[in-house]
This record gives structure tokens, C-alpha cells and sequence, in this order.
């Protein structure tokens, strides 16, 4: 694909949301990288494996031998284990010190948007895959034919709560023809940050099929109207769309009703005429009146659901993820 | 720092474990019939299991005194250090593990006296930790000595002819100190408004401060025995930006409406007065958190060793 | 024209006066220079580029710092005196050495307070500031006169420098800018690299604007060029090829450094002189690393705070000096207690009470081993060398780990301020501890599980499922729950000491420099002295003396072997940096006299009549003086 300076600067807008997996996911790999130490008996043997620990200043004055015999680490794993625990190590490594390619992908032209969508989660998700693989094989319910696969490539479906507030960001560059949106809503749990850069002409206001009380929608002409989209408490989904789209923002924060969450920029004169690819005109038309709609009309059947997700108790998940956010929040990121 | 924050353990499995009261007593209490740590200690095993508590991401830290054996009886993870220094011990636990839920207890002694230095900056720390001063106004496990609330003419051990000084006031010194973010004065024997009180301060984010006036049944049971009596010298202070206790309402009719909000009044409701007060006296969530302004992702230990390449770069000949 | 003299002379007068002629060479196996300035003049930053630059160009340096107690003393004030004293060698070097070579002074009156305190060679060359010959203020003038008199009467060779005239040419402000130009004239003395002393010049001001950078530098050329015009002698260090890459850093940095290798994530301190650097050079570093300096509200918050994290399940540490470690003691004895990990820096300093806050002592020896109220056996590490005050640190942090002990490393002001090139430290992940680990408790363990035999335990830390148990000060069992079980408070003590005897077994018998097989002297040293000790050995023996040395690095629990080393030798003796009476004074006595902490160690472990010869000047030893000390000590009959 054409290199294309909207992606990077979604990207850019992503930068806390990445942060948020990226310390979670090196944390992580830091817990396994010490499990594995101690659970590892070392090639060259327990006293090396001590002159290692203690450093030069113990040389000559530590016999090591006796050290790496009483703090030897635990009772070795068997070579299979660690041999997964080694790759899921490596996976999560790997995600830790990710570029921005790890959180980007291509929607081939003509593909299904939520399946592209899906599959690029699922191949971020492997670091929560590698998570996993590393709990299975501790808590011996490791099977490579079940498990192996997590390592590649782990859905958004498999996401624990937890995992679902820690999300990776993505961004997909796309073609306007193909911004059929609707399949993503089941993708929108959590903190889920999701931005979809399109490149030729697209619908105007398809992004209207994603708004529910609970998700951050917005359309922007460029990235920059993304700004801060990190920040939003939960999930959130953005189109960058040069030509012909209406820009607006569903702001879940905003208000209690749903004029107050939702603000629209100027609605085209003209209703949409032709079609774009399999986009038909009238489908088109039907997504423009429905923003207008919502956003102008309190309509008493809108007010039911308002007032958000409903309430549930704390759990561990959440207040971890509560946690992440926050940090998520340091200045200077 | 961010130890301990990781996708294993909590993340793997969804916890559909459910605590009930049982899975939060610890050791059998040993405080003396009808003290008030009691009650304290029954409203936070309530508040447990309401809150769904996970005992091993819940610490207790407490100095030395009566109140400090709080932690024992809480199935929990403890800290008993020494005496006014649970403070610091709670600001290390936080910063470098911020899932964790911290409480911290502290007596009168604790907290305003040996410990005061330590008060008074971390409600300038403002970290996310809820603090319990359970204030029975004397030293109570050394055997009756005067503390600094202890109300002046009242005898003790070491001023046999009466406390010298009119006693310190924790909430208007709380208040007075910058960047206060949670402020309360809740009571034992009013175990509603103590329950609702403890409730606000968890969900407080930032540093919670509840003074809880205790009776010490050997030593100062006198002190608040008309208040027990006589609801009406009570005052609660009521707000929907703070607290409402309606099963209160008609026994303690004397309400005051006070926006916690309102730093200004808080101070002037802290002023010492005929009535005592029961409520958030101030709330700000909006005040900077040290914790927060201090976190930092985790690096892993090849991000570390390129540092340190690099820095050891910088001093190389 | 080249002579060759030898190491610590310093450059005869007569060949003064030579302008136009080529310089005198003289080529020396080391010189020790010193500039003096008052405080703010900047002498400091001109020592350190001037020692930095030495040690890239391959000399062995030992860089200490003069540093008056006050920010802002009064000028020209013999108090005031503040600078650096460089000690380079075509060797490396492990100490400061003896007396100054070449001195560049700002005013005469901090010429005067280290002449007074003898610091100068007999025969230094001074190079001193004359605008005070004919200042304005005639007392000024007076004071110039007297002091130029009073240095008359030693051998020195004075030669008066016109340093503001000359920096008044190039900058409106003469005070800020004659450090680089006296740096400028180091650089032609000494044949400096000018290249590398321009980059040390862009490195020291990096943060300041390029104007600065440009009038530093135009500052450096102009002492050169005063120089090359007007000295007529120059000197050679000749520079060693060194083999391996080396870092070049103060003891202070290397213990920060140190500290983040070992993988501790939280430093909780206060300031205290001379440990608080340790924080500055964190403070500036620490975050990239996801690491956070906490300055407390006080010496024992900031322990709490440590001790905190430690039992959230990650080591941290402290940073103090000596007051703030009596601040501290509580604290150290709940960690003892509770058994939490935690590692403890000390950068000693003159004591008691406020002492001498900028100054070497080592006079926390027995404060640390012994100086928590109850039974607190603890770890206690002493660095003798800047590298080891980096290695230090991740030894300190295992050890601390492994035994659940804190740990106490003793630093001291001399490393904490020396600068001196070391090898290159290779970070390993094995250094870094990694983050606690979360996993469930298995059923059935307890929290102070202690191995009858080694008294180790296995920690739960906040976090882990089934673990959930209470630390207390308080006497208690093995699900530490307080006990009142009289059995229970002997055997509990019993397995916090044992973990010493369990590491004390794992440790080696400290090396003997000289003769391993015995002889007539052995000086024991323990921490900073090592450098000068060795050094004077070295040079004794080569006298013909039979004396030996020994250097502790594990102060509790104590190496193992000493008694049998000492058995070799006819008479064993501590050298120390701290107070023990003098054997002659008046009222002193064997039984009554008050020996050298580490003396007092020894002879209690070992019931060998262990010696010891300590002095507190404030300053670091000189090997010169050991020489003499040892020429006095070898038994009768000693000399081979």
C-alpha cells in the first residue's frame, strides 16, 4: 500500500493505549522470564549460575558452589515446559519491544471488515496468547495440539476481562467502499481502541451503525481530530475520512442523553447518490438520516439505554485494569 | 515502578471466586469487651464482602497500639510495623505495587503524635491509600497515658491533674494541610454512618483520611458517653456529593447540609463547636496523586541492559 | 630537552626564566596536581575535566574532591577553600597518594590552608592568581604580602599567574571563567589532548547554550596560549595502554548505577551529605528504567518506604549517612525482624553527631554491625574501590533476596567523591531481580517456615493467592502470628542468626597481599583504605620490611580463616579512618583503651591481640604515612 502519513499519526493517537499494553505485556514477560530462571537448571550448572547472580564483587569471596547449592531456584521444569515457556517468553519479548507495525494492518480491497479486524486483534492478542500458553504449562494443562496455536494467533474472543481493558490498539488503513462497520461492534468490549484510516471516497456517515451508549465513535477528515482518543474510558472507534464524510463524535462522557453525547458537523446538502463498490446509495442515504436523527431527536426509545454498561462489582480484573489505565495517564505519554 | 502488574495470575482465568465474611476473619481479637475497635473491625469485614475484597490483593499496614492489631484480624495480607511509621511502610506498598488495595490503621498515638510528620506529607502525597486514625484519645495499651486528642483537663497516667493543652483536632489539621483530598469524621457507635464513611473513603481515588472517635471502655469511656445518649449533640453532615445515611435520619435529626466540595466551609465546620460532626468534611478527586505522577511502566530486562549500556557509554574512556 | 625525575618530585626552580627558550620536559611516573579556588569559582569542574581527560588518554587518575562544609563561604577565607586534587599516574592508582606536586590556586588564601595542613610537596609548583598583589583593598594587599611570606619559607616554587587580566580579555565576568582557564594551562603543562579536553568542555556544560560552550572554550585556548608564552617547563605522565574498556566515575555514581544493575526499582531517600549524590545521579537516570527515587519526609520515612516496597515483593534501598543511619536503626531492626530484604546504603562520613559532614570517616562500623536496640544480626558489605562500590551493590541485593536480611554496604566520603577509571562493568539479566512472582501458595506452607538448620524461609508476598498472612514486629511463630511461647522467642532468634553462620560458611578466607605464609606485620583494612594500604606494603617491602596486608569486604558476617591468617604473623594490626586512643596518652591503658572499630571486631571474634593504628584527620590515608607506620610497627628485628 502507498505509504500513507495518516496512519502514523493514528498511531500517534494511540500512544496510550499502546503504552498500556506494551508495560503490561513487558511486565509480563519479565514475570516469566523469572519463573523460567528459577525453574531452569543451568547449562553450565547451579554454582555458575550463582557467580552470575551475585556479580564480580562475590568472585573470590562467595564460594558460589555452596550458594548455588542452598539458592539453587526451584525443582527444574521438564525441557517440553520450558521449551514453551522459552517461546511464550519470546512472544511476549517480542511484543514488548513492538514498533508501530504491530498495531497495524491493511484491509485488503473487497475483504470483510470485521474479519480483517478480527484477525489482526488476534494476531496482537498473541502476547495475551503467550500469557496464557505460560499459565497453562505452570498450572500442567498445557497441549501443544489445543495450545500451540495461542503463540501465533489468539482472538478477541479468548480475551479475559482483564485482558480486554489492557487491549491493543489497531489501526487499519482501508478502502471507503468497504467500510461496513457493523461487524465491528462485537469487537468494541473493553478498552478497545480501534481507528480505521480510509483512503478513497467513502460513505458519510457510516460509522452511525457503531454508536451505543457505551463506545466512543468518531469521524474526523484527518488524524488530528483523533487527539486523545488514548484517553477515553473505554472502548472507542474512529474513521480518518478525507473526502465526503460528516464529522461528528459520540462522546459517551459527555452527557446523560444522547444529543448531549453526540455532536455532528455539517450535514451534506445533497443526499448520496451513487453507490460506492457494494456500498449501495440507498444504504447510504439510511446511515445519514439515522445521525441526523440522533442527534437532534430525543427520542424516548434512545433514553433506555442510557446511563451506560450496566454497574458491575469491582473484581480484580477491573481494578487492575483500572490501574493500567491510569498509568496509561502519565504525563508525558 | 509497576512490579507486579502483569497479565499472569490475574488475567489468565476470569476470578469467579465470591468472599463471604468467613473467608475475611483472621485471629480471634483480643481487644477488651465493648472496645471500639471492634466495630471498626466488623465494618470493614462488612465492606469486604460488599465490596468483593480479594484477600490477597487487600493489605492492612499499621503501627504499634491497640488499634494497630487491626491487621491480625483481617484475613489479608498484614503489615504490624512499629509505632507512627505505617505510613511510609504504605507509600512503599503502593508505589510499587499500585493494584494493590491498601489500608492503613493507626491509634490517636500513631497518627498524631510519633507518627505526625509522616500524616502530614502523605496527605500531600495523596496516594491511593485509605487511612482509619481510630482515635480513642489516650494511649490505651501502655496503660493510660495522654495523647494529643486527648481533651484537655482529662486525667491520665501522665498528667494525673488533667491533659495541660486543649487537645489537637485531626480534621482541622488534616484540612489545613495541602492537597488534602478526602476528609471524614465518622463514629463507632454509629456503625451506618462508620459503614458509609469506610465505604466513601475506599472509593475515594487518592488519599482517605477518616478519623473514626473511638471509646476506650477502660480508659476514656467517660468522653463520648453523652454523645451515645444524646444523638442530637451529634451533627451529620449530609450532601449527595458526600454522604447520606438515610437509615440515620430519624434518630439523628440534627443534619447539616455540607458540599464537600466547599474546602472554605469544611475548615469552618471543623472549628471546635457544642455539636460533633459525622461526614465528608472534603472531597477533591481532582487533587494531583504522587502515585500516579510517580508510576512507570516496567521495563524488561533487555530494555534495562541497553540503558545501562548506554549509560555506561556515556562514562566510558 | 628532557629530564627524567622520579615520581613526587616536583620541578626545580633554577631552571626558571627561560622565555623564548624551549620548556624543560620532565617526565614522571605520576604527579598530583590540585587546583583551589573559592567556593562557586569552579575549581571543581576544572579538576574533574582535568582527571577525566587524563584517564581517557590512559593514565591512572584519582580524582578527590576539596569541598568546604558551607555552599557560599566567605571568600578568601582559608575555610572557604574548595577545588579538586588529581592524582595521575602512568599506573593505575588506587588511592589519592601522598603530597600535591602542582598546585593552581585562585587567591592565596586557600593556598595557605593546605599549605598549613601540609599538603604540599616540599618542592610543589604553585601557580597562583596575583591580582590580589595590587587589589584596591589594602588589607587585601596585606593579607597577599603575609601569605607570600609565610609560603617563602617552604621550598616551593611560586610563580604568579595574571588570571582575571587575562580571562577580563575574553568574558566581562572573570570569577565564572578562570577554571577553564586554569584548566587551559593544565592542559599545556600536562600535554592534554585538546580535543578530548573541548569534547569534556561540551559534555560538562551540555546543558547550558552554545554561547556558554563558546566562551569556555575561548577561556581554554587562552590558558594554553599564557602558557606555551610564559612556563618554561612542562611535564610528561606517560599514559599506560589499557586493554580493556574502561568507565571513568565517582564512587556516588557507581553505587547508583550499581543499584539500578542489580534491578531494584524504588531508591527511597533524604538528603544527607555525603551519601545524597547517590540520588542526584538516580534522579537523573532511574525513570528510564522504570525506577523511582523517593525523597521521603525524613531518614526514617524513607527507610519505611523502602522496607514498604521491599514487602511488596520487590528489594529496594536507601540511601544515608550516618546520622540519618541512627535515624533509621528502628526500622532496621523490623526488617531483621520480619525478615524482609532490603538493602541499605551508607556513605559514611566524620562523625559523631554532625561531625564532619563532608569528610572521610569510618566510624560506623560498629553502628552497623551492632547498632539496633535487641539482637539484629544483619549483613554488612564494605567496597574498597569505586568499581566495587557498582559491583557491590548487586552482591548486596542477591544476598538480601536469598536471606530475606537487610543488607548494609559502607561506602564513604573518599569513594563517594574519588574519580577513577575502572573496567568497563558488563551487564548481565541475571543481575536484574525480576518482579515477584505471583503464583498461589501451596497449601500447607507457612510464612517463617525456618529450616531448623539454616533458619531460610520461603516469602509470601501481597498478591499471592493463599498466602495472605501477617508480618509483625512482635515475637512470632512460623505462621508468624505473635506468640507469647518462651521456647518460641529462643528459637526464632536462633534462626535469624543462623542465616549469618549459613553465609559465613559460603564465604572465603580474604587474600593476603605480601606474604601469604606469614611474617612479622599484617595491617588489616577494611572499605576505602584499601588502595593506600597496598600501596604502602608495596613500597615497604620493597624496603626490605616483612609486612603484609589483608582487606575485609564482609564486616558481618566475617570472612572465615582470620584467626589462622593472623596466626602467621608476629604482630596484626587494623588501619582504619576512625577514632581509637593513643596507647601513650595520659590515663590510657590495655585494659581501658578504646581501639578501632574494626580492631574491636576482630579481637572479639578472634581473641587474637589485634592492634590497630586509626587516625581522623578527615582526609583519606596517605600511603606515605602507612610506610611510616609500618617502619614503626614491624617488630624488632623485623627487617629481612
Amino acid at each position: 500500500m502507498p505509504s500513507d502519513d495518516r496512519v502514523p499519526q493514528a498511531l500517534e493517537a494511540l500512544a496510550g493505549a499502546r503504552e498500556t499494553f506494551r508495560a503490561a505485556v513487558a511486565a509480563a514477560a519479565e514475570e516469566v522470564r523469572g519463573f523460567v530462571a528459577a525453574h531452569r537448571a543451568p547449562a553450565d550448572g547451579a554454582a555458575e549460575r550463582a557467580a552470575r547472580e551475585l556479580g564480580p564483587f562475590a568472585t573470590g569471596r562467595i564460594d558460589t558452589s555452596r550458594f548455588g547449592a542452598l539458592f539453587g531456584g526451584a525443582e527444574p521444569l521438564d525441557a517440553s515446559a520450558l521449551e514453551w515457556l522459552g517461546r511464550a517468553q519470546a512472544v511476549l519479548g517480542e511484543a514488548a519491544g513492538a514498533d508501530d507495525r504491530y498495531f497495524q494492518a491493511d484491509v485488503p480491497a473487497g475483504a470483510d471488515l470485521r474479519n480483517a479486524a478480527n484477525a489482526a486483534l488476534a494476531r496482537a492478542g498473541r502476547a495475551f496468547g503467550a500469557a496464557r500458553v505460560v499459565e497453562l504449562v505452570r498450572g500442567g494443562r498445557f497441549r501443544e495440539t489445543d495450545h500451540a496455536a495461542y503463540l501465533e494467533s489468539f482472538p478477541p474472543a479468548l480475551w479475559t476481562r482483564a485482558e480486554r481493558e489492557l487491549a491493543p490498539p489497531l489501526v487499519l488503513a482501508m478502502a471507503g467502499a468497504d467500510l461496513q462497520v457493523g461487524g465491528l461492534a462485537e469487537l468494541l468490549l473493553g478498552s478497545q481502541k480501534i481507528v480505521l484510516v480510509v483512503r478513497t471516497p467513502a460513505p458519510p456517515a457510516a460509522l452511525v451503525r457503531l454508536i451505543t451508549p457505551g463506545v466512543f465513535v468518531i469521524q474526523a477528515s484527518d488524524a488530528g481530530g483523533l487527539k486523545g482518543l488514548s484517553t477515553v474510558a473505554g472502548a472507542a472507534v474512529g474513521a480518518v475520512i478525507a473526502q465526503g464524510a460528516v464529522q461528528f463524535v459520540h462522546d459517551p462522557a459527555a452527557g446523560s442523553t444522547l444529543p448531549a453525547r453526540l455532536s455532528v458537523g455539517t450535514l451534506p446538502a445533497e443526499e448520496p447518490k451513487q453507490a460506492l463498490g457494494r456500498y449501495t446509495a440507498a444504504q447510504q442515504v439510511e446511515e445519514l438520516r439515522q445521525l441526523a436523527s440522533l442527534a437532534r431527536v430525543n427520542a424516548p426509545a434512545l433514553l433506555a439505554l442510557d446511563g451506560g454498561p450496566a454497574p458491575v462489582g469491582p473484581t480484580l480484573a477491573d481494578k487492575l485494569a483500572a490501574w493500567l489505565l491510569q498509568q496509561a495517564a502519565v504525563p508525558g505519554m | 515502578m509497576s512490579a507486579g502488574c502483569s497479565l499472569l495470575w490475574t488475567g489468565a482465568e476470569e476470578d469467579d471466586r465470591v468472599f463471604d465474611l468467613h473467608d475475611w476473619e483472621g485471629a480471634e481479637p483480643r481487644w477488651c469487651p465493648g472496645c471500639g475497635d471492634l466495630s471498626v473491625l466488623t465494618a470493614m469485614q462488612r465492606l469486604a464482602v460488599a465490596e468483593q475484597f480479594v484477600p490477597e490483593t487487600t493489605v492492612f499496614v499499621s503501627g504499634i497500639g491497640c488499634s494497630s492489631r487491626f491487621p491480625h484480624y483481617m484475613k489479608a495480607y498484614g503489615f504490624h510495623g512499629i509505632h507512627g511509621r505505617a505510613l511510609p511502610v504504605a507509600t512503599g506498598v503502593k508505589l510499587s505495587r499500585p493494584e494493590l488495595t491498601v489500608f492503613v490503621a493507626m491509634g490517636d498515638g500513631d497518627c498524631t503524635s510519633i507518627g505526625a510528620a509522616h500524616w502530614l506529607h502523605m496527605i500531600r502525597y495523596n496516594i491511593d491509600v485509605t487511612a482509619l486514625l481510630m482515635d480513642n484519645n489516650i494511649y490505651g495499651l501502655t496503660k493510660k497515658q495522654s495523647s494529643p486528642t486527648t481533651p484537655q483537663g482529662f486525667a491520665s497516667n501522665t498528667a494525673p491533674r488533667g491533659s495541660w493543652l486543649p487537645a489537637l483536632d485531626p480534621i482541622q489539621a488534616t484540612l489545613g494541610v495541602t492537597n488534602a483530598s478526602f476528609v471524614a469524621q465518622t463514629a463507632e457507635w454509629v456503625p451506618a454512618h462508620l459503614y458509609a464513611t469506610l465505604r466513601a473513603a475506599y472509593h475515594h481515588k487518592g488519599f482517605s483520611f477518616v478519623r473514626i472517635l473511638q471509646r476506650c471502655p477502660q480508659y476514656t469511656d467517660s468522653i463520648y458517653k453523652e454523645a451515645v445518649r444524646k444523638p442530637s449533640i451529634v451533627e451529620l453532615l449530609v450532601h449527595e456529593n458526600g454522604l447520606t445515611v438515610p437509615e440515620l435520619d430519624r434518630l439523628y435529626t440534627n443534619q447539616r447540609r455540607h458540599d464537600p466540595r466547599d474546602l472554605d466551609e469544611a475548615r469552618r465546620l471543623a472549628e471546635a463547636s457544642d455539636v460533633i460532626r459525622l461526614g465528608i468534611f472534603f472531597q477533591d478527586e481532582s487533587r494531583p496523586r504522587y502515585d500516579l505522577i510517580r508510576a512507570l511502566p516496567q521495563r524488561t530486562v533487555e530494555e534495562k541492559i541497553r540503558l545501562m549500556n548506554e549509560e555506561l557509554d556515556r562514562y566510558a574512556v | 630537552m628532557v629530564t627524567t625525575i622520579k615520581a613526587e618530585a616536583g620541578v626545580a626552580a633554577a631552571e626558571a626564566d627561560t622565555s623564548g627558550a624551549e620548556p624543560v620536559v620532565h617526565r614522571c611516573s605520576e604527579h598530583t596536581v590540585e587546583i583551589l579556588s573559592d567556593s562557586g569559582e569552579g575549581a571543581q569542574k576544572c579538576g574533574q575535566a582535568f582527571g577525566t581527560v587524563s584517564a581517557k588518554m590512559g593514565n591512572g587518575a584519582w580524582t578527590v574532591e576539596i569541598i568546604p562544609a558551607e555552599i557560599q563561604p566567605p571568600a578568601r577565607t582559608p575555610a572557604g577553600a574548595s577545588g579538586n586534587r588529581i592524582r595521575i599516574s602512568s599506573a593505575q592508582v588506587t588511592n589519592w597518594g601522598d603530597r600535591t606536586n602542582l598546585v593552581v590556586a585562585f587567591n592565596e588564601q586557600v593556598l595557605l590552608s593546605r599549605h598549613e595542613i601540609g599538603a604540599f610537596a616540599d618542592d610543589a609548583v604553585i601557580l597562583v592568581e596575583n591580582m590580589w598583589a595590587t587589589h584596591e583593598d589594602e588589607d587585601i594587599r596585606k593579607a597577599w604580602a603575609s601569605a607570600m611570606a609565610q609560603l617563602a619559607t617552604a621550598h616551593y616554587r611560586v610563580i604568579e599567574v595574571p588570571m582575571e587580566e587575562q580571562c577580563l580579555t575574553v568574558v566581562e565576568n572573570a570569577r565564572k571563567g578562570k577554571n577553564m582557564f586554569a584548566l587551559g594551562l593544565l592542559a599545556w603543562i600536562y600535554d592534554r589532548d585538546l580535543e578530548l579536553v573541548r569534547e569534556q568542555i561540551a559534555y560538562t556544560f551540555r546543558k547550558k547554550s552554545a554561547e556558554v560552550y563558546e566562551a569556555n572554550i575561548a577561556l581554554l585556548d587562552l590558558g594554553v596560549k599564557w602558557a606555551s608564552e610564559h612556563l618554561d617547563f612542562r611535564i610528561q605522565v606517560p599514559a599506560a595502554p589499557v586493554g580493556q574498556a574502561m568507565v571513568v566515575m565517582n564512587g556516588n555514581q557507581a553505587l547508583a548505577l550499581g543499584g539500578i544493575a542489580s534491578g531494584m526499582e524504588l531508591a527511597a531517600m533524604y538528603p544527607i551529605t555525603p551519601a545524597t549524590s547517590v540520588s542526584h545521579h538516580l534522579s537523573d537516570v532511574f525513570e528510564s528504567y522504570g525506577g523511582v527515587v523517593h525523597q521521603a519526609e525524613d531518614e526514617i520515612a524513607a527507610i519505611g518506604v523502602a522496607i514498604g516496597a521491599s514487602y511488596a515483593g520487590k528489594c529496594a534501598f536507601t540511601i544515608t549517612s550516618g546520622p540519618g543511619l541512627a535515624l533509621k536503626t528502628e526500622f532496621i531492626g523490623l526488617a531483621t525482624m520480619i525478615e524482609v530484604p532490603l538493602v541499605i546504603v551508607d556513605v559514611q562520613r566524620g562523625g559523631p553527631s554532625t561531625g564532619l559532614p563532608t569528610k572521610v570517616e569510618q566510624s560506623d562500623l560498629l553502628a552497623a554491625v551492632f547498632g539496633q536496640p535487641g539482637d539484629t544480626p544483619k549483613v554488612v558489605l564494605a567496597p574498597a574501590t569505586i568499581e566495587e562500590c557498582f559491583h557491590v551493590m548487586i552482591t548486596a541485593r542477591r544476598i538480601a533476596d536469598a536471606f530475606r536480611v537487610p543488607v548494609l554496604v559502607l561506602s564513604d566520603a573518599n569513594l563517594a567523591t574519588g574519580v577513577q577509571p575502572f573496567p568497563r562493568p558488563e551487564p548481565r539479566p541475571e543481575w536484574f531481580s525480576p518482579p515477584p512472582d505471583q503464583s498461589p501458595v501451596p497449601e500447607g506452607l507457612r510464612p517463617f517456615d525456618w529450616d531448623a538448620r539454616t533458619g531460610l524461609s520461603q516469602r509470601f508476598i501481597p498478591g499471592q493467592p493463599g498466602g495472605m498472612h501477617i508480618v509483625t514486629g512482635l515475637h512470632h511463630d512460623e505462621n508468624g502470628k505473635l506468640t507469647y511461647d518462651q521456647k518460641m522467642y529462643q528459637h526464632s532468634s536462633a534462626m535469624r542468626s543462623r542465616k549469618l553462620a549459613v553465609l559465613q560458611e559460603m564465604l572465603q578466607p580474604p587474600v593476603v597481599t605480601g606474604d601469604a605464609d606469614g611474617g612479622d606485620l599484617l595491617l588489616v583494612g577494611w572499605g576505602s583504605t584499601r588502595g593506600a594500604i597496598e600501596e604502602a606494603v608495596e613500597q615497604a617491602r620493597g624496603e626490605g620490611l616483612s609486612v603484609s596486608s589483608t582487606h575485609l569486604s564482609f564486616l558481618s558476617p566475617l570472612q572465615p580463616g582470620l584467626k589462622q591468617i593472623f596466626s602467621k604473623f608476629k604482630k596484626v594490626m587494623t588501619v582504619e579512618i576512625n577514632y581509637s586512643d593513643d596507647p601513650t596518652a595520659p590515663y590510657i591503658t590495655e585494659e581501658n583503651r578504646r581501639r578501632g572499630q574494626l580492631s574491636f571486631l576482630l579481637r572479639a571474634s578472634t581473641l587474637v591481640d589485634v592492634d590497630c593504628w586509626t587516625r581522623v584527620l578527615g582526609e583519606p590515608l596517605r600511603p606515605a604515612t602507612l610506610v611510616d607506620v609500618i617502619r614503626a610497627n614491624v617488630p624488632q628485628g623485623g627487617a629481612r
